[in-house]
């Protein structure tokens, strides 16, 4: 009974496949249409605000004719995004060739892409709010390569998308199995005791947890610079007079004393502080409601989201690195956050947001627990760190921040006399921020891991195994090499950890134990 | 750790080992010197010429031009442009170099800042040889070393002879087909296959 099921569905699934595989090019559901009216709208909100302002500051300006004005600009706008959609949806087209996703796609650039299989890293899928009803998802082909490599197959129907997962998946790990055979018998009993195909719940947050993590993690910063941008854009066209409205009407009602204006900017700092933290606890609770991680199969599977219910998994094996961060207000709340870290396409700061599996809000045990079962025979939480050397502090405040401030202040010397002293203070300033810092950054390695740390305010501990390293560099300022110091920057797929001013001896002992490892351990590392 | 007892990879093993700069590096091709030279020579006569140029329009006439206060300052900065223009390449040609092992790839660069960059063969993903116009001139050619997940390159090794650099390609690529056989190592991506030589 079972088997007959069995061949049902396989039955099923390769007629889709076969489909997928004629030389007729598929199409995505019409309502993808909606799915590009959300991104157009969604990247506006995300990138083009700033250029949508001042056609608002225009409208606002424009006297008698600004509705006429509004409402054509209104629909011009709405114009080009429907057929904008419209044409985007016309223009992708996919199939499946031999072991490769056909896709074209693009409408002013049209875009022909061929992800081969064995390229794709993951294949996630996402269920938008307004996709729900119809009972169709969006299919993220997610690549090793680089960002441009990625595909979104958006309005397809769940039971295809699980298809397509299941038949990509299956094809990588039928190709992967000559690899990981070897590694399997190499380590027998760990892995053998994971590949019974059974899941097991690790975790799932109430929605306090998630309040904790809308609290405690940084966004509120993040939410806070947005805020700072848009209000600086609207205080130019209504800010100053909607202030002085509002000083008056407060005014009225306090009195006008220099007190009453302490205590307004005081209860204006309180306000905008309590809607930046609202802000990011809502943000918090709307993207990883419902949060539920499992793990099964050798991997990580992720359910979370109110509105947009995602569906992630990272196998185990590819995670690249462990990260533990602990921003300073969940120290109080004694919680932490983690970050697997996957191999991605690095954008120039070294981060790589989109491939991070984030589980929000843990306690130190599950942290432990989770360190233990990623990198087995590492006690590497257990060490005491290395800090690095005091010269961090006295080469940042004498050259970085020292030599900016002599530049600032003799340029400042003939038009503002003696006020151009003032940039001087900021070696002062800098100082207990330098000497924060270097207490932060902590280091530790053991043969086969490396774990380093740093921040400010909280810290965050990343560890990660010197299989996972890419390439290392050490570098050396003369006054690092009068004082046999170096920075060591290590590389690993999508991430670039710097420890700077540690001694010679320990960055080429890091260096020599990561390569010794690289290049000794053939165990597959992607 | 996995068994090392087969496994050699000299230098590295030595634990006389003090620091990078004590790595045999092997010196670029001494033709690099010769095209930073050029290069350096190219923009001080571009920079002369064009600031000679735009003030005889303004003048009128070479003598007041020569004549002029600007001129001794002109002056003073070129006889400065020269010097570091003759100096400068010399010590970045000094300050290069690689190192090939049995299992690694060290670069070494800088005048000020001395950075050493190690890169084992097995991640490797793919390799570039790319040679410019100037570089074509004097034979030369720039290695590019790609890691997975990284946007550009790991390494860029300047300054080598074709044969050098194509022989220097095809044995990274060999050694990092043989050591990761079975490990993916995968096809350039389409749209950026590698340079001929």
């Amino acid at each position: 009974m079972l088997d007959q099921h069995k061949n049902a569905s396989a039955n099923t699934d390769t007629d889709a496949v076969m489909e997928l595989r004629s030389e007729t090019w598929q199409r995505l559901s019409p309502a993808a249409v909606l799915y590009y009216i959300v991104k157009f709208v969604t990247g506006i909100i995300k990138n083009g605000l700033q250029a949508v302002l001042p056609l608002t500051a225009v409208v606002a300006t424009s006297g008698d004719n600004r509705w006429f004005i509004l409402m054509t600009i209104l629909a011009v706008g709405g114009a080009t995004m429907i057929v904008g959609a419209l044409l985007s949806y016309l223009n992708f087209k996919f199939r499946v060739e031999g072991n490769s996703f056909l896709i074209r796609s693009g409408v002013l650039k049209r875009k022909r892409l061929t992800l081969s299989f064995d390229r794709i890293q993951n294949v996630a899928l996402s269920e938008p709010l307004y996709f729900r009803p119809l009972g169709l998802v969006i299919l993220t082909l997610e690549s090793a390569g680089s960002k441009s490599e990625e595909a979104n197959l958006a309005g397809i129907p769940r039971a295809l998308a699980n298809i397509i997962r299941r038949h990509v998946l299956e094809w990588k790990s039928r190709t992967q199995y000559a690899t990981d055979a070897e590694s399997i018998s190499a380590n027998n009993d760990t892995t053998a005791e994971k590949a019974t195909f059974q899941t097991k719940e690790l975790l799932r947050h109430p929605i306090s947890e998630l309040a904790r993590y809308g609290l405690s993690n940084n966004n509120t910063f993040v939410l806070a610079g947005i805020a700072a941008v848009v209000f600086s854009q609207f205080d130019k066209f209504w800010g100053t007079a909607l202030v002085e409205d509002w000083f008056d009407v407060i005014g009225g009602v306090i009195g006008t004393g220099v007190l009453s204006i302490v205590a307004l900017i005081l209860f204006a700092a309180v306000i905008i502080l309590l809607l930046l933290v609202g802000a990011s606890v809502a943000g918090a609770i709307i993207a990883n409601y419902n949060y539920h991680l499992t793990y099964g199969d050798q991997k990580y599977h992720r359910t979370r989201g109110l509105f947009n219910r995602e569906e992630t998994s990272v196998p185990e094996k590819k995670i690249q690195s462990l990260r533990i961060s602990q921003p300073i207000v969940a120290r109080f709340l004694g919680r932490f956050h983690l970050t697997l870290q996957q191999i991605g396409f690095a954008s120039k700061d070294g981060s790589n947001k989109k491939n991070n599996f984030i589980i929000p809000s843990v306690r130190q045990d599950f942290y432990r627990a989770l360190t233990e079962r990623l990198f087995q025979n590492t006690s590497l939480l257990d060490v005491p760190l290395n800090s690095i050397s005091r010269r961090f502090v006295s080469r940042h405040t004498l050259f970085s921040v020292g030599i900016i401030s002599v530049a600032i202040s003799l340029t400042l010397a003939m038009p503002l006399g003696l006020a151009a002293l003032i940039p001087l203070v900021a070696p002062v300033i800098s100082l207990p921020v330098l000497l924060l810092r270097r207490h932060r950054y902590g280091y530790a390695m053991d043969n086969t891991h490396g774990v380093v740390r740093s921040g400010f305010l909280g810290h965050s501990l990343t560890v990660f195994p010197f299989i996972k390293v890419q390439s290392m560099e050490i570098i050396q300022s003369p006054g690092q090499r009068k004082h046999d110091l170096a920075d060591l920057k290590i590389t690993l797929a999508g991430r670039t950890l710097t420890i700077p001013y540690i001694t010679l001896k320990h960055a080429l002992e890091w260096q020599k134990a990561a390569l010794l490892e690289v290049e000794t351990n053939d165990a597959p590392w992607m | 750790m996995t068994e090392t007892s087969t496994f050699t990879n000299q230098e590295l093993s030595s634990d006389n080992l003090a620091s990078p700069a004590t790595m045999n590096f092997e010196p670029l091709s001494p033709a690099y010197k010769k095209m930073l030279f050029v290069s350096a020579l190219v923009v001080v006569i571009s920079v002369i010429v064009v600031n000679l140029v735009l003030n005889l329009l303004a003048t009128g006439s070479l003598q007041a031009v020569m004549s002029s206060f600007g001129a001794m300052i002109a002056g003073g900065f070129l006889l400065l442009t020269v010097a570091i223009g003759l100096t400068l390449p010399n010590l970045l040609w000094r300050s290069k170099g690689y190192q090939l092992r049995e299992h690694d790839l060290h670069y070494r660069r800088g005048v000020i800042w001395h950075r050493v960059t190690s890169l084992p063969y097995i991640r490797v993903q793919h390799v570039e040889l790319e040679s410019g116009p100037v570089e074509r001139y004097f034979k030369l050619a720039t290695l590019k070393f790609y890691t997975a997940g990284g946007g550009s390159a790991d390494m860029k090794i300047p300054g080598l002879p074709f044969g050098t650099a194509s022989k220097i390609r095809s044995y990274v690529m060999e050694r990092a087909g043989a050591i990761g056989e079975g490990q993916p190592v995968s096809e350039p991506a389409s749209g950026s296959e590698p340079a001929s030589a």
